[in-house]
Formats: C-alpha cells, sequence, structure tokens
C-alpha cells in the first residue's frame, strides 16, 4: 500500500534486542477484513455511554485536575453520550 | 479523679480544664443499650482488609503479609471477609471507571506537536485475564489528540475478548470489533524482565490532510508477514483546537477498570510505549519512549501490583 504523504513513519523498535526486531513489509491495507458489517444498533449506543461514563469516572477520580476542571471535562463528555 | 501516678499525662493545654471526671461507667451502659451493628462491624473489618490486599506500594508478598497481619488482629474472620469481597467484585454491576494503573501524559506533552501525533504499544493482553475479573476490563491507550481513536483490549469476564476501535471523531463510535481468538497472526509473545507474554503491537495515528480534514488510523503488526496491517481510516473535519482540548487524550496505556477490587488476574499492561509527533508544518519527528519526564502514574489502589515497571515506556502489573 503506497504510504499517504501525510502519514507518520512506521514505529521503529528502540531496543536493540533480535526477539524484538520487527520486520519492515510494506503496509497492507485489511481494512475491508475488519470493518465492521453491521450498523450501529441500541445496543451500541448503550455501550457507548458505558464507555463515556467510564472515562467521566476517571475525571471524577483523577488526584491531579482542580474541581473546576473536572466540571469542565465532565460536561465535554456528556456532551458526547 | 486521682492521678495513677506522679507522670500522669497533662490535659491537652489548648482548653480550658477544671479536672478529670471518669464517666466510664455511663458510657458502658450507654453502649451496652445500643443494638450491635454487625453490619458495620464487618464492613470495617472488611475495609481494613481491603486496605491492606490494595496498598500500591506493596508487592504481593508485601501484601499477603498485610493482610495476613490485620487478619490476625482482626479475627479469624478477617480474612473470610475479604474472600467475601472479591466475590461480591465478581457479581456486582459493573463500577464505573477506575485505573488499576497506567500512564497519563502530561499537560505540555499532550499538546505538544503540530499537524499530527501517533503511538505504537504493545498491549500485554492475557487470554484469559485471569482472577476475578468478571466484568469489563480495557486495555487501552490515547495518541494525544483529542478526536483520535482507542484501539483496545475489551474483556468482558474470563471468557469474551475482543479487540475493539472506538473513534472519538465519530457519533457512531463503535467500529472495528474482532474475538481476540480471531487475531492470531497478530498476537505475538514478547519478553520482558525475564518473562515471555502475549502482546499485541498497536499503532495508533490522528493527522491532519489538509486545512480542514483530520485523519484518525489504526495498524496491526502482522507478524506472519512482517509487517503492519492498516485495519481501520476515518477521514473527518476538525479543527487543532478541538484536537488539543480537554481530558480525551491524555492517558497512555492504562488498565481501565469496573470493579471495585481485583485479585489474581495474569500479568497485563504494555511494553516499547513509542509516540511521535509532526511539526506544524507536517513533518514527523522520531518515535521515542514515553518517558517519565513526559508523564505521570495513577493507580486507583484497586488491587493492582507492579511487575515492574520501566518509566514510563513498559509496566507490567497483575493482583
Amino acid at each position: 500500500m503506497p504510504a499517504d504523504a501525510s502519514a507518520p513513519p512506521p514505529p521503529v523498535m528502540v531496543q536493540e534486542d533480535k526477539q524484538r526486531t520487527r520486520g519492515d513489509a510494506p503496509i497492507e491495507d485489511k481494512r475491508e477484513q475488519f470493518a465492521r458489517k453491521t450498523p450501529q444498533s441500541p445496543e451500541d449506543e448503550a455501550r457507548a455511554r458505558a464507555f463515556i461514563d467510564g472515562k467521566i469516572d476517571m475525571i471524577r477520580g483523577d488526584p491531579r485536575m482542580t474541581d473546576a476542571e473536572k466540571a469542565k471535562a465532565i460536561a465535554d463528555l456528556e456532551a458526547k453520550r | 479523679m486521682a492521678s495513677d501516678s506522679a507522670s500522669a499525662l497533662l490535659a491537652p493545654s489548648n482548653r480550658p480544664n477544671k479536672a478529670i471526671e471518669d464517666h466510664q461507667a455511663d458510657f458502658a451502659a450507654l453502649t451496652a443499650k445500643t443494638p450491635v451493628d454487625n453490619a458495620f462491624r464487618a464492613a470495617f473489618v472488611q475495609s481494613k482488609m481491603r486496605l491492606a490486599h490494595t496498598h500500591p506500594a506493596n508487592d504481593i508478598a508485601a501484601r499477603d503479609a498485610a493482610t495476613k497481619s490485620v487478619a490476625s488482629r482482626l479475627g479469624a474472620d478477617a480474612s473470610s471477609k475479604l474472600e467475601q469481597l472479591a466475590r461480591t467484585a465478581e457479581t456486582d454491576h459493573p463500577v464505573p471507571g477506575g485505573v488499576g494503573y497506567g500512564v497519563f501524559y502530561n499537560n505540555a506533552f499532550k499538546t505538544g506537536w503540530g499537524r499530527g501525533t501517533s503511538i505504537a504499544f504493545d498491549i500485554v493482553c492475557p487470554t484469559p485475564p485471569g482472577g476475578n475479573v468478571n466484568t469489563y476490563l480495557y486495555l487501552t491507550a490515547t495518541n494525544r489528540s483529542a478526536l483520535g481513536v482507542e484501539a483496545f483490549i475489551f474483556y468482558r469476564g474470563q471468557n469474551d475478548t475482543h479487540f475493539r476501535v472506538f473513534d472519538w471523531a465519530r457519533t457512531d463510535q463503535w467500529q472495528t470489533d474482532i474475538p481476540l481468538a480471531g487475531l492470531a497472526n497478530y498476537l505475538t509473545p514478547m519478553a520482558a524482565h525475564g518473562a515471555t507474554y502475549q502482546v499485541l503491537p498497536v499503532w495508533n495515528s490522528t493527522y491532519q490532510l489538509n486545512a480542514t480534514t483530520w485523519r484518525n488510523e489504526v495498524l496491526l503488526y502482522n507478524r506472519a508477514r512482517g509487517g503492519w496491517d492498516l485495519v481501520y481510516r476515518f477521514d473527518y473535519p476538525a479543527t487543532d483546537a478541538q484536537q488539543k482540548t480537554g481530558f480525551i487524550g491524555s492517558w497512555g496505556p492504562i488498565v481501565e477498570t469496573f470493579q471495585t477490587l481485583y485479585s489474581g488476574t495474569r500479568p497485563m499492561g504494555a511494553l516499547e510505549t513509542l509516540l511521535v509527533g509532526a511539526n506544524s508544518t507536517g513533518t514527523w519527528g522520531s518515535w521515542a519512549r514515553l518517558s517519565a519526564a513526559d508523564s505521570w502514574l495513577r493507580t486507583d489502589n484497586l488491587g493492582f501490583q507492579l511487575v515492574f515497571l520501566d518509566p514510563n515506556y513498559a509496566f507490567v502489573v497483575k493482583s
């Protein structure tokens, strides 16, 4: 697959370790194989809400954010539900 | 009331004190009239056992020693209270999100990129997760962009493990969804700190195509052919400000939890977390490991213990 001009270069293995060495075969497009075959369902919407609710609770438990930062971040996420 | 000894403790000096009076009998009588709250007593013991079990600074051996020590002080029933807590965690409805262990980006690093950002990491993903996992558990990460994707391992209990893509740029966010059993060409063993782990190498990117259009991409490393496979792509309109504002995009690899306590889970985490950014003209820099200077560690004390940490580009935890 030809690389898009804007795309990042492939990751390099930083560690000099034979076991960690990876091949550098060209990128192949397997989107068709991995693509979702069914339309979004009501269950998907419920799962998405649950997924976002999880992030909201991550914000609530964040030890570094101020109350004001949390309120804004939670409002942003609630808008995505 | 007379002092018991010449060296009796003096009353605190911050309040006036005429003389100490002995009301032990009165209080004992009042206590005797109060019904015994067995539920509270059980919860108290359970809470102390939980504190000992989830202390983040203890390793597994120290944790076990701590719980044994607490149990020895609180009676024979204490150990069963911890087991009861673990069982409750198994059967409870999901408790919304916490962080069992993981890495968050510092603010400057989170926004310190121009027209693109990309992350590659090897998810240490045992199958099954083991222990008392009976609800959801995610092994996930973001690439720093607020409208990027989470390409992650999704556990539901012990026998339902998927690779999923949640795209924050879409309204129909759930996209790729593949049972892990179907990813044999992508799962690979990886050695770290003397042990070998099953990992799924994931690479996801968010970058600007032109003045108004951005792209999200997910690739998996196909070990069978020795190259990356593009598995997901989505182009969408967005602004630079949208990509760099808000909480989304603030976490690197994390173990995202949905139970109050974990026990017996197999080693999980992330190896070789690499990030790269494109500058304001779109030129990509060099891949570099996530450093301790650019990130911080979070644990919500849910029972996960570090097996190892390479600050902060690799960690493995178990419970």
